[in-house]
Order: C-alpha cells, then sequence, then structure tokens
C-alpha cells in the first residue's frame, strides 16, 4: 500500500519571525490563565455554594477553624516579595537588553520555594486538626490548601528552567528576550490567585 | 519570515533509538512507574486505602508514560540545554523520515497528531458502537438476558462516556489539526510538542478507563452523579475520574493551541473575515471547552478527593450537597454540546458550499448564529436541574435563554437551506450525511424544545424521551457532520479515495438504522420507559424490539466503513490534490502534504467561497441532483 501516511518529504524548514513567537507566547499564556482561572472560580463557587447551601447546618462543625491567619500572613508576604523581585529581574533585564541582574530573580525563586514549602506545610497540619470525615468547610479549605500548593509547586518548576536559561545566558538571546515577560504573566497570575484564595478562606 | 533550506542527511537511525523513546518506552516506563507508585502508596497508606492505592498507580503510569515517550525532553532543553533546538532536530521531532514509525512516537507535525486522531476517535468510536449494540442486545426483550443490573450500567456509562469523549474531540481533532493550520496558511500549530502532549494524553488515558471492567466498573453513569459516585465502593469509580481529569487537561491543552494558531499564524491576507467558517466553529468550539471544562475538572477532583481522603463536598451529613456536583457538571455538560456541535455545524456550511459551487448564504448570519449560541451555551445550563429541586427561582429564566438557542440555530438551518437553494448540488457521499444531518437535526432540536419546557420536562425527564433526544442531537446531527468532513477530507489526509458506492451504503444504513431505532425509542419515551432501567418491562416491549432490529443496520453501517477504510488504504484509487474544487487553502497544497505544508507562504486575497455563478461540476453532465462519482475536481 502507498498512502500519504507512508510519506514525508520537503527539506525546507522556516523561522517564524520575532514578532509571532512574542505574539504566540502571550496568547498561550494568557489562554492557560483563562482557563486555569476557571478552575479557581469553580472553587470559589463551590466554597460560597456550600456555604450559603449549608445543608443539615453542617456546613462547618463547632470548632472548624481556616489555617492560621499568621502563617497565611507570611505566605502572602514571601509571594509578594518574590513578585517584587521578579518584576525589578524583568524590568532590568528589558533595560539591558537580556542583561537583567540574576539577584533579583534567584530572590524571587528562593521566596517562591519559601512559599512553597510553607504552603506545604500547612496542608499538612491541616489534618492534625481536622477530624475525618470532614466536614464541607474543611473539604473546601483542604481543597484550597493543596490546590495552591500544586501551583507554587509549577511556579518553582517553571522558575528552575527560567534559572536554567540564565545560567546558560540564554534568556538574552535574540528573538528570545521576550521569555521575561511571559513566565512573568503566570508567575505574577500565581501570586495573585494563591492570595485571593487565601483571602477566601479566611472570609468563608 | 526567513528560510532555511536544510542539507543535513539524517542518519537511519537504529533500533534502539527508534524504540527510544518511542510509545514502546512510553508503556514499558509507565508500567514500571504504576508498580512503583502503587508500592510506594501501600506502604504510607496504613489503612489500606485501595482508591488511593489505585489513584496514584494511575498517576504513576501517567507521569511515568511521558518521561519514556520523551515528553519532557523538550522541556528540560529548554531549561538546562546549552542552545535551542536545532533544525535538523525539530525535523525529526517532526518525523522527518521515519515513514510508519512517526505516528508511534511524540511527532510534532501537525498531520501526524491530526491522523492519530482521527485514528483514535475511529477506534473509539467502534468500542462505543459495541457498547451500543449490547446495550440494544439486552433491551430487545423483557427481563434480563445477558447481564445483571450492575454490569448493564457499567456498559451503560462506558458507551456514554465513550462515545461523548470521541465526539469532543471528533472534529477538532482530527481536521482541527490536520487541515485548520493549512487552511489559514500556517506551517504548523503554534506549540507543536504541546499538540503532542495533548493527543498523547487522551492515549495514556485509554488503559486507564477500560481498566474500569476490571476494577468493579462504575454505576453512575457517563455523568458519574455524585453521591452515588463517591459513595461506589468499586475503585473504577476512580479510574473514571482520573480518566476525566486527564481528559480536561488533554482538550484545554488543544484548545489553548488551536485558538493561540489563529490568531497568531494566520498568513497574509487571512483576515478575520475572511477565515473559513469551519476555522470559525472550531475556534468557537475550543474556546467554550477552554472555560467550560475545567469546572468538570474540578468536579473530579472533588469527588477523588471525597473517595480517597474521606472530605464531602458532597456527602449531605457532613455539609456537602449533591446540587454542587450537578452545577459543575453541568456548567460543563451543557456547553460540551456545543462544544460538539459547532465544529460539526461549520463543517456542514463548509461542505455545502463547495458543493452548491456558492458561496455560504448569509454567511455573516451564520457566523453570528454560531457566536450566539457559544455564548448562551454557557447560561443554560440549570435547565438540566428542573426536576432536581435546585434554584427553582430560576427556572423560568433558564427555560427562556435555553428557548433562545432555537433562533440562531434556525438561522443555521437557513443559511444551509439558502446555499443548496438553487446551486447546482453535486451530491456525493459528505453532501448525502449534510442532507442526513439536516433532517435529523430538525428532530432533534424541536424535540429539544420540549425538555426545554418545564412543564413538558416534569413529564418527559428521566425517559427514553431524552435518551432518543440526544442521540438525534449528537449522533444523528454532529456525528452525521462527523462522516461528511470524513469522506470530504478523507482525500487530502490519506491520499486515496474512499469508495463512494460504499460510503452511500455506509450512508442509507446509517440513516435508516439510526431513524428506526431512536423514532421507536422515542414513542417508548412518549409511553413512560425510564431510561435507566436493565430491564424492559412488557409495555415497552415492542418499541424496544423495533429499536434493536434497526440498530443491527447501524451495527452493518459500522462494518461497511471499516470495511471501505482497509480496503481503501489497500488498494483506493490516487485521490487528486484538490479531490473536490474546493477554494480553501488545503486544497492547494499538494497531497500527500509536505512536512511544512508551503513552500512560500500563501498570501489570501478574498473570502474562500468565490465560486461565481453557480456552475454544474464536469462529472456533473447530467444535471443538477444527480450522484456523481467520487472524481477529480477540475479547477474552473
Amino acid at each position: 500500500m502507498s498512502t500519504t501516511l507512508e510519506h514525508t518529504h520537503e527539506e525546507h524548514t522556516h523561522e517564524l519571525a520575532p514578532h509571532i513567537r512574542i505574539g504566540r507566547a502571550r496568547a498561550g499564556v494568557l489562554m492557560l490563565i483563562l482557563s486555569d482561572t476557571m478552575s479557581i472560580l469553580a472553587i470559589l463557587a463551590a466554597g460560597g455554594y456550600l456555604n450559603a447551601l449549608n445543608t443539615e447546618n453542617a456546613f462547618r462543625a463547632s470548632g472548624d477553624h481556616a489555617a492560621g491567619f499568621v502563617p497565611g500572613l507570611l505566605l502572602a508576604i514571601a509571594l509578594v516579595v518574590s513578585g517584587l523581585g521578579y518584576y525589578l529581574w524583568a524590568r532590568t533585564t528589558r533595560k539591558n537588553g537580556g542583561n537583567g541582574l540574576p539577584l533579583f530573580f534567584i530572590l524571587s525563586l528562593v521566596f517562591m520555594l519559601v512559599a512553597l514549602v510553607g504552603q506545604t506545610w500547612v496542608s499538612l497540619t491541616l489534618n492534625r486538626d481536622y477530624v475525618s470525615p470532614y466536614s464541607a468547610y474543611e473539604s473546601v479549605i483542604t481543597l484550597i490548601s493543596w490546590f495552591t500548593a500544586v501551583h507554587l509547586l509549577l511556579a518553582v518548576i517553571i522558575g528552575v528552567l527560567l534559572l536554567g536559561r540564565i545560567t546558560r545566558n540564554r534568556v538574552k538571546v535574540v528573538g528570545l528576550n521576550y521569555v521575561p515577560e511571559v513566565v512573568g504573566y503566570w508567575w505574577f497570575y500565581t501570586i495573585i490567585g494563591s492570595i485571593l484564595l487565601w483571602l477566601f478562606s479566611l472570609v468563608i | 519570515m526567513t528560510q532555511v533550506s536544510v542539507t543535513t542527511e539524517v542518519k537511519r537511525p537504529g533500533i534502539i533509538h527508534r524504540l527510544f523513546p518511542s510509545v514502546v518506552s512510553g508503556i514499558l516506563l509507565g508500567i514500571v512507574g504504576a508498580v512503583v507508585f502503587n508500592v510506594i502508596t501501600n506502604a504510607i497508606t496504613q489503612d489500606n486505602n485501595q482508591d488511593a492505592t489505585v489513584v496514584f498507580s494511575y498517576v504513576g503510569w501517567i507521569l511515568f508514560f511521558f518521561v519514556g515517550i520523551g515528553a519532557f525532553n523538550g522541556v528540560w532543553k529548554w531549561g538546562f540545554g546549552r542552545a535551542e533546538a536545532t533544525t535538523a532536530e525539530e525535523l525529526e521531532l517532526a518525523g522527518k523520515d521515519q515513514g510508519l514509525w512517526r505516528y508511534f512516537r511524540y511527532t510534532t507535525d501537525h498531520k501526524v497528531v491530526g491522523m492519530q486522531y482521527l485514528a483514535t476517535t475511529l477506534f473509539l468510536f467502534f468500542l462505543g458502537s459495541l457498547g451500543a449494540f449490547m446495550i440494544r442486545l439486552e433491551q430487545s426483550q423483557p427481563g434480563a438476558l445477558f447481564f445483571n443490573p450492575s454490569t448493564y450500567n457499567t456498559i451503560v456509562g462506558m458507551h456514554g462516556i465513550l462515545m461523548i469523549v470521541a465526539s469532543i474531540i471528533m472534529i477538532s481533532g482530527p481536521f482541527g489539526n490536520f487541515v485548520l493550520p493549512i487552511m489559514i496558511g500556517a506551517r504548523d500549530m503554534a506549540f507543536p510538542r504541546l499538540n503532542a502532549l495533548s493527543y498523547w494524553l487522551i492515549f495514556s488515558i485509554i488503559p486507564v478507563f477500560f481498566s474500569t471492567i476490571f476494577l468493579g466498573g462504575f454505576q453512575t453513569g457517563w455523568t458519574g452523579y455524585a453521591p452515588l459516585s463517591v459513595q461506589t465502593l468499586t475503585p473504577g469509580m476512580d479510574a473514571y475520574s482520573i480518566t476525566i481529569i486527564v481528559f480536561a487537561v488533554s482538550t484545554t491543552l488543544a484548545a489553548l493551541n488551536i485558538i493561540t494558531t489563529v490568531m497568531v499564524l494566520r498568513t497574509r491576507g487571512m483576515t478575520w473575515g475572511r477565515l473559513p467558517i469551519f476555522v470559525w466553529g472550531v475556534i468557537l468550539s475550543v474556546l467554550l471547552g477552554l472555560t467550560a471544562f475545567p469546572t468538570f475538572l474540578m468536579s473530579q477532583v472533588m469527588v477523588l478527593m471525597d473517595r480517597v481522603f474521606q472530605t464531602s463536598f458532597f456527602i449531605a451529613a457532613y455539609g456537602g450537597n449533591n446540587w454542587l456536583y450537578e452545577h459543575l457538571f453541568w456548567f460543563m455538560g451543557h456547553p460540551e454540546v456545543y462544544v460538539i456541535a459547532l465544529p460539526s455545524m461549520a463543517v456542514a456550511a463548509e461542505i455545502t458550499s463547495v458543493f452548491s459551487r456558492k458561496t455560504v448564504y448569509g454567511r455573516r448570519m451564520l457566523l453570528g448564529s454560531l457566536i450566539t449560541i457559544c455564548i448562551l451555551s454557557v447560561v443554560v445550563w440549570g435547565h438540566h436541574l428542573y426536576t432536581s429541586g435546585s434554584a427553582t427561582a430560576l427556572n423560568a429564566a433558564y427555560m427562556l435563554d435555553t428557548e433562545l438557542i432555537s433562533i440562531p440555530t434556525g438561522f443555521f438551518f437557513l443559511a444551509l437551506i439558502g446555499t443548496f437553494w438553487r446551486g447546482k448540488v453535486w451530491v456525493t457521499v459528505p453532501v448525502l450525511f449534510i442532507a442526513g444531518m439536516l433532517v435529523n437535526f430538525v428532530i432533534g432540536g424541536i424535540t429539544g424544545i420540549y425538555l426545554a419546557d418545564l412543564p413538558t420536562d416534569e413529564i418527559l425527564h428521566g425517559g427514553m424521551f431524552v435518551t432518543a433526544h440526544f442521540h438525534f442531537t449528537l449522533v444523528g446531527s454532529m456525528v452525521f457532520g462527523f462522516f461528511a468532513a470524513f469522506y470530504y477530507w478523507f482525500p487530502k489526509m490519506v491520499g486515496k479515495r474512499l469508495n463512494p458506492r460504499l460510503g452511500t451504503l455506509h450512508f442509507w444504513l446509517f440513516m435508516i438504522g439510526f431513524n428506526g431505532t431512536f423514532l421507536s425509542l422515542f414513542f417508548a419515551g412518549l409511553q413512560g420507559e425510564p431510561r435507566w432501567s436493565a430491564n424492559v418491562a412488557p409495555p415497552f416491549a415492542t418499541a424496544n424490539l423495533i429499536a434493536s432490529l434497526f440498530a443491527i443496520l447501524i451495527a452493518a453501517s459500522v462494518f461497511v466503513t471499516i470495511y471501505n477504510v482497509i480496503i481503501t488504504l489497500r488498494s483506493g484509487e490516487r485521490a487528486d490534490a484538490n479531490e473536490w474544487g474546493g477554494k480553501t487553502l488545503e486544497w492547494s497544497v499538494p497531497t500527500p502534504v509536505p512536512l511544512e505544508n508551503f513552500e512560500h507562504l500563501p498570501v489570501v486575497t478574498s473570502t474562500p467561497y468565490d465560486y461565481g455563478t453557480p456552475e454544474p461540476h464536469p462529472s456533473d453532465a447530467e444535471g443538477a441532483l444527480e450522484p456523481a462519482p467520487l472524481l477529480p475536481q477540475e479547477e474552473s
């Protein structure tokens, strides 16, 4: 048999123009953020809905509480510092033709890592106070806590990969200098989303 | 746009290089990952938590499968490689000089991914059809014939979810990948690696899904309703939830890739106003999926948390509520109908224009109607909860906006009939399927109005009437649209012509079988037969027997299609580059389509439907409305 399935030919490849690469990266990340935002909204809607229904008057058992306020506040501060570090790095990178100050990025990554470790600790210690089977309130808080931890983990993985590019001088490659900006979208989104979820867990 | 000539000679790879990375190494490593995660989870959980073991074993399978198939190689290189991937490496990743084996690797070429989707879709449809036939077999006579109720429920659930998954990907997957980039004048998708990832994610969950059979099945049906899903003791439910989560991730990645491709990679002159209707249909569909599927994903995360970690999202005794599941599910579930419908409707418009040799009638009106359907579809989910007791105050609002969808849908019919009107219609197999789609869609649409109306829905919900309605909408309408697309683009994708006589036989068997089966079930529904019953009660026996007999014709149509594809691949006639005389860009490139589609990117100067005055096709010498063989189309 002889079909298209068997054949590939043509020996030409074509590079994308820089403005198309930038547009592609921006659009891709923004679409990802749009989709992920829907996940966050689903969690907020679920928590709010269960709270409003208060089925069997059992949404929140007596003694139920959110994760401690102070640990949450400390994590929020760590995230804000991380965001600030990232902003300064991206700004210096943009102004100096790809030669940003890596210290700012390392600071940003370290604080993101601190937030991840802290969030994981918060999530693990939630179970110490809550008793299985968990009430709907405890369920929502647990979901928010682990969802945030997964988001922070993703940001850390992306940060480590970006650090690899920085150490190999691949951020200032001509045509690829949009990377800090586009990664920044996800970085800042992660920070805003995490803080928003934390605030929701306080008011629910 | 720079063009680089590549003269690099690619060495013939050895057997080790061919197998690693490939689907073989992916499966091997995936099995190892599943075993390792299984052992670790068993060691960590002291209370022998079977659900946790199943969930984390599958997580291990999926993670290690992707390590084995090489999905993380590009990610690693992006971060820690010394340089960007070279042209030769990119070409190798795109499957250059790898023959058929490129279909079994993490290949990035959009045409390969499109073919992978097509094969997978047909495979899933085949298995789903087997399930359907088993259902009809069981329901052919009153009483338990072959299956106990639990097995029957699992078969119904598996049939349902298989068909839904296959329907969601049936057009955006194969044709959205293979045809769409060429249609807009692009060389590939915006994110080729992500494209491969979205396909292989679906591949990775096929064994997970079928393992439900060996894990006790799932008795909830395809909707996976809580609290039954949470209370079901068999771990088959865990496999179901994992399947849905990974599928949602896959569709999200595919959606963002397709949207970005259309936004960024359109060739010069391909303005939004000149985009083919098919591209609009796909982009609206995936945009809908991108925003609707995350809630379904989260619903399954909550189900798994309830099952594995004893949370209580859906357990009323601890403050949870089943309505939450229903809202999260149907916020995806209703738009999902339009995720399936929009590209199918767009295919219908595309094909009607080509075979009528006329521009799409009321093109802007049609486009406006597709956009309106897209918007309205996200605010109507509440009609699925009319009888659940949730949010009764909103019933009137849900009733109104559901019925509003009939208006833009009516414009779709108007556009198609207007395009056929006074056109010199070349009646081919794709056109037959479009005609069938129109007839079935009228039945599916009108019966939908009865279900959108609260008073009639109170009587008809939960009955066979609903089953017949959504089969007319999804199968009789949208799957017919898929087959139209299949016969239309198969010559471009495979380079061979499907046998038109067998295609026509396929259509008539399917059309008669389908209508016979589901019109009978409408009758059974009006008699009062409930949907979820393993055993047919005597009052409904005749209608069900007739339905089962007609289902034999559907089964025959499936085998005719398989036979047609096999003989075409073995000894079919070679197809022309522009088989039907179409004006969209995919018909301007050679067959087989070169690796990067175009040697020089085209410049678009008009819409793709400028056929001028309708003229008969040369093969249509006898006049309009006569069946014509699948002959090559001369450019006029």
